[in-house]
């Protein structure tokens, strides 16, 4: 148990010296502190567009955006989350499982009383502190602007909502990070370390929902979810693929935690398929083998 | 270059033996055909509920005045061009990051330069190998996507939507080769490869995605499910002459959208497709001035791009350390 925590602790401080992990986190953190200004200043002009739409007596619907919660300003970060968080979770964890292999340090790490899955767990640990932390710090940093565009301390439920939905952003992160430590501890090259789990994370959150709900891959970069064709074979098509498309599930939890416009019945079959997600990533680590991890990384 | 077409056709070899190359072609072959499938069976499924209403409509004694919804299998090629987007510009700048670490890797680039070989001629023959990988990529693409919308959209072969298609092709290889080259271009400049890779996968994060998106979340059309305008039912006419109010924003907006090289290529290729409903059924002359911005910016990006991997990838750049 202490060399599989001395493993994460060296993970955590390898990452925070890596050019590669610092530089994603830095973007993650820089994009969340501005998505909230983003959603305020898009508020505020839509609030206009009605005004002048309702002024030239064009309709009489009241304002869309009349009354919204602050956190309602939150919900792009939860696009930087899936895009950004997940790229730089991958990035971590390939960086990780690459590491020891590039620096042929490998061989003498495992002469040491630790087996090849405690090793992988100490890394993905390690990895996961990392990311635990860039969550914390974006939460915070969503916290303050929060509180600066609604001139107040945020209240007790908007702080419990907002600790929600980083809580529910781990699971996936670290998920990702588990299948970039996979191909980063296995992978021939390192290109294919990298592109291999990217592919994946493109799959998970542009192609799945895709088949399910027949939506342009684009639009799903857009907080607001994208109307379903409901009937023929979508019906089928989203009960197969919706609960793999771990992205989707995530921003089913953001839209209950955030303005509540999903179902609190979709958010908890979101929340146990993310948990299933970490869980199976979680087991094709520990089936990895000794020998798929001492191969010669190549260019 | 008779020292261009040796490094062009070594280039060639080992682009043809590596699986990456089996991945992309792969990779475009079914998520191509897979959106054009799912375009196709959208289109049933909502002219169906178009049928029922109708039919609902005549049982009732009312009158089925309503446009019936018209397939346009060009449009069909949405979800494609989005990958090619996102997944083509990412396969791009591997393949283009690949081609010089691996030498360095191997540590053949010495060996080579001893030869009376110089920068241009390894850069040159190294693009010109990824430029036909991508001119296949493109072309396999698109052929597969019209296949498939003849055959299951029902779309009759007409020159003009060949030439259309024509079009689309060479904005993706355009595109793609963008990618490529600057991923060379980082490569050469950064002696570690692992930084190389990482910088140009952020690179492709903030100009594919996060750019992209900030325009889109910043359209006040996209912030409600099924559009603003169409909620609040205001006609086509309206909107525009409301949103001339807003002309600064709109603006701004558009500048963020416009520093990226993808937007360009997005509306280059969504205006000849007829994807954009303004350009649908337009001659193809109309189009092209219209878009005469955005596909000369293209070209600069693309041309840029080279032009710095020609300025980067020199002898003394290739010569250095790895660390």
């Amino acid at each position: 148990m202490s060399n599989i925590l001395a493993t994460a602790k060296f993970e955590l401080l390898s990452l925070s010296r890596d050019g590669g992990p610092r530089l994603m986190i830095g973007i993650f953190l820089a994009m969340m502190a501005i998505s909230s200004l983003i959603g305020l200043l898009t508020n505020l002009t839509v609030s206009d567009v009605w005004q002048t739409i309702s002024q030239q007596g064009l309709t009489v619907a009241p304002n869309p955006f009349q009354g919204v919660s602050v956190l309602y300003y939150a919900r792009n970060s939860v696009i930087y989350i899936i895009l950004i968080g997940g790229l730089a979770a991958i990035i971590s964890g390939v960086t990780s499982g690459l590491r020891d292999r590039q620096a042929h340090s490998l061989d003498m790490i495992l002469t040491r009383q630790i087996s090849t899955r405690g090793l992988l767990l100490g890394k993905l640990l390690g990895v996961s502190a990392w990311l635990t932390i860039a969550l914390g710090a974006a939460l915070s940093l969503i916290g303050v602007v929060l509180s600066l565009i609604a001139q107040r301390p945020l209240d007790w439920s908007e702080i419990w909502s907002l600790v929600a939905l980083f809580a529910a952003g781990l699971p996936l992160l670290a998920g990702l990070a588990g299948i970039g430590l996979i191909f980063g501890a296995t992978a021939k090259r390192e290109s294919t370390a990298l592109v291999s789990p990217i592919a994946i994370w493109a799959l998970i959150t542009f192609v799945f929902p895709q088949l399910g709900t027949a939506a342009r891959p684009i639009a799903l970069l857009n907080p607001v979810s994208a109307v379903a064709t409901i009937g023929g074979p979508f019906d089928l098509l989203n009960a197969i693929f919706s609960p793999f498309a771990f992205a989707e599930q995530f921003k089913n939890i953001a839209a209950s935690l955030l303005d509540g416009t999903s179902a609190a019945a979709t958010s908890a079959g979101a929340a146990i398929s993310l948990t299933a997600f970490l869980g199976l990533v979680f087991v094709l680590l520990m089936l990895i083998k000794r020998d798929q991890i001492r191969g010669v990384v190549n260019e | 270059m008779n020292n261009t077409i040796t490094m062009f056709q070594n280039e060639l070899k080992d682009l043809l033996r590596n699986r990456v190359t089996t991945v992309v072609l792969a990779v475009f072959a079914v998520t191509t055909s897979l959106s054009v499938l799912i375009g196709s069976l959208d289109f049933a499924v909502k002219a169906d509920a178009f049928r029922a209403y109708v039919d609902a409509l005549v049982a009732n004694g009312g009158d089925p005045g309503a446009v019936p919804p018209q397939l346009f299998p060009l449009q069909l090629f949405r979800g494609g061009i989005e990958y090619l987007e996102i997944l083509g510009a990412l396969f791009a700048l591997v393949v283009g990051y690949t081609s010089i670490a691996k030498e360095r890797h191997r540590g053949t680039l010495p060996l080579v330069l001893t030869r009376p070989v110089s920068g241009f001629a390894i850069y040159s023959g190294k693009l010109l190998a990824q430029a036909l990988l991508w001119l296949v990529t493109a072309v396999v693409t698109f052929l597969i996507g019209y296949l498939i919308s003849i055959t299951l959209g029902h779309a009759s072969v007409s020159l003009v939507d060949l030439e259309r298609v024509g079009i689309a092709t060479i904005a993706s290889w355009l595109y793609l080769m963008f990618w490529s080259s600057f991923a060379m271009m980082l490569t050469a400049i950064l002696r570690r490869g692992s930084s190389a890779l990482v910088l140009a996968v952020a690179a492709w994060l903030l100009v594919v995605l996060v750019i992209p998106q900030v325009g889109d979340t910043m359209d006040p059309d996209n912030q409600l499910p099924g559009g603003l305008f169409q909620t609040l039912q205001i006609a086509k006419a309206d909107e525009n002459a409301v949103l001339e109010h807003f002309a600064g924003y709109n603006n701004t907006r558009d500048a963020l959208e416009v520093s990226s090289v993808t937007k360009h290529y997005e509306r280059v290729s969504f205006a000849f497709l007829g994807i954009k409903d303004k350009y649908n059924l337009e001659s193809i002359p109309f189009v092209w001035n219209e878009l005469l911005v955005n596909s000369s910016m293209l070209l600069i990006f693309t041309s840029g791009s080279i032009a710095a991997g020609l300025f980067t990838n020199r002898r003394k750049a290739l010569l250095g350390k790895i660390k």
